[in-house]
């Protein structure tokens, strides 16, 4: 037997009715289950099934819940074709193969995505793993604004050093091999700080960014440390603070992750061709006091969420560091005639950032006569450029059979 | 000792790159921070010298840097 009610006029359930006929179905054109006066309409079901054109909606400002199944089952949506959330909806955790936003609508995650397999070139800080280390190999570099690792400045203001030092075997990190040692055994007049600088920052003008990296102090400084950062036109000018200058935060004895938004200002005036540059910078809090303290796993990105660290590939990485400088030892081809000056052109391996500078230190190695002092040839037709130099001996010393290596940096940090 | 050193080509024309003192070589690149610097410095007083050895006079170093980028 079946019970056919004839709604042609509308029918009303009362409060807390139920049609629990499993069998029961709904034939006519429209029907609509819903609560003109805000009460709540349950659907108990193993089952639902939604044929074509139905629309599950809530009333403006009205918020529709669909409950998951117990435990961590979680609900299953079954879509064969399309699945359109409209407006600015709320999804709790979301797997899919892919997800795509239809026209310019985003998706954006309120919460760590879980995959591991997130999308690259996510980190603006270069060299954030700390592995790379073309000035010193490893050694403890103990002078202010120097470069203990690529990329990234020191200055400990007094006595104290930065180093790249190897994780251990298993590493204390997951994922890292090495880390930035920075101390300071005897206090100067400044803040000591560990600084990257990121380039062509207009392009981020207002984004909302997150910055994460690990830290640990085996000796730490009672007044802590603090983040630093801000925007810069091209020739340093000082254009105006992130939002979240000054942030503190806290350094124990074990490695600890941290992450705090770090957002881009708008910025309204012309940075330079160069598009201007983002300083991120780790200050300690006191001009005084001692420490001695460890970092790695720098990241800066887009988004209000830290995701994991992005290990990109060491010869991606390395690339990367060159723009800003590259160590060479390459014996630069020259055949010297008896006693004139001479050189060979270096071409760097990637485009740097500006016509770099020969770091000192540079040297000559010889096969016979005087090594010669390292000069860079910049006349008409020798101009060093971002793409190449011509290294040369600026006195009159090397013998006709010389033959002649160049070992030595070129620089063009920001 | 000057903080930096102009120095010349080997066709004897002035080299448009400097010397520091503690012998890094910079171009003439106003990309280059480490050039911007060097123009900060000598404004400001720090002294250079001439391919010659002689500490030019900051008439003479405001003139220069009117020829370079």
């Amino acid at each position: 037997m079946s019970l056919i009610i004839d709604g042609s006029s509308g029918i009303t359930f009362p409060d807390s009715s139920k049609i629990s006929n499993t069998k029961s179905s709904f034939s006519t054109g429209n029907v609509t289950l819903g609560s003109d006066s805000g009460n709540t309409v349950t659907i108990n079901a193993g089952t639902v099934t939604l044929n074509n054109n139905t629309v599950i909606s809530a009333a403006t400002t009205k918020t529709l819940t669909i409950n998951g199944g117990a435990g961590s089952n979680g609900l299953v949506l079954d879509v064969n074709n399309n699945l359109t959330v409209g407006g600015t909806s709320t999804l709790g955790t979301v797997k899919s193969a892919s997800i795509t936003a239809a026209n310019s609508n985003t998706v954006e995650a309120t919460s760590g995505p879980t995959s591991t397999q997130l999308a690259g070139n996510r980190n603006k800080i270069i060299n954030g793993g700390m592995a790379i280390d073309q000035r010193n190999a490893g050694a403890a570099v103990t002078v202010d604004a120097t470069f203990p690792v690529d990329r990234f400045q020191t200055y400990p203001s007094g006595t104290g050093s930065g180093q790249r030092v190897a994780m251990s075997n298993p590493p204390e990190v997951s994922g890292f091999s090495h880390y930035l040692k920075f101390i300071r055994t005897g206090s100067g007049s400044n803040y000591s700080y560990i600084s990257q600088k990121i380039e062509n920052v207009k392009y981020l003008s207002g984004k909302q960014m997150t910055f994460s990296f690990y830290v640990r102090g085996d000796v730490i400084n009672a007044s802590g440390f603090t983040v630093w950062n801000g925007t810069y036109k091209d020739d340093g000018t000082f254009i105006g603070y992130g939002p979240n200058n000054g942030t503190s935060f806290a350094i124990t004895s074990t490695w600890t992750r941290v992450s705090m938004r770090m957002d881009v200002p708008v910025i309204s005036v012309d940075p330079g061709t160069g598009g201007g540059y983002f300083l991120i910078m780790l200050r300690c809090s006191s001009a005084t006091e001692n420490f001695n303290i460890s970092t790695t796993g720098w990241q800066w990105e887009e988004g209000t969420v830290a995701t994991p660290f992005e290990n990109r590939l060491y010869g991606t990485e390395l690339a990367l560091c060159q723009r800003y400088y590259w160590y060479t030892n390459v014996n630069i081809g020259f055949a010297a005639t008896t006693n004139i000056t001479g050189g060979g052109v270096v071409r760097t391996p990637v485009t740097m950032r500006a016509s770099p500078t020969i770091d000192s230190g540079a040297i000559f190695q010889v096969s016979s006569g005087s090594t010669g002092t390292v000069g860079l040839l910049n006349a008409t037709g020798y101009s060093a450029s971002p793409n190449g130099v011509v290294p040369y001996n600026t006195a009159a010393n090397w013998t006709v059979t010389a033959g002649v290596q160049f070992i030595g940096g070129f620089n063009a940090e920001l | 000792m000057a903080l930096y050193k102009l120095f010349l080509c080997p066709d004897g024309s002035l080299n448009k790159a400097v010397f520091t003192v503690n012998m890094s070589c910079i171009p003439f690149d106003p990309a280059n921070t480490d050039y911007r610097q060097f123009k900060i410095d000598v404004a400001d007083g720090e002294p250079l010298e001439d391919p010659d050895g002689k500490v030019m006079t900051q008439d003479e170093v405001n003139v220069f840097l009117k020829t370079i980028p």
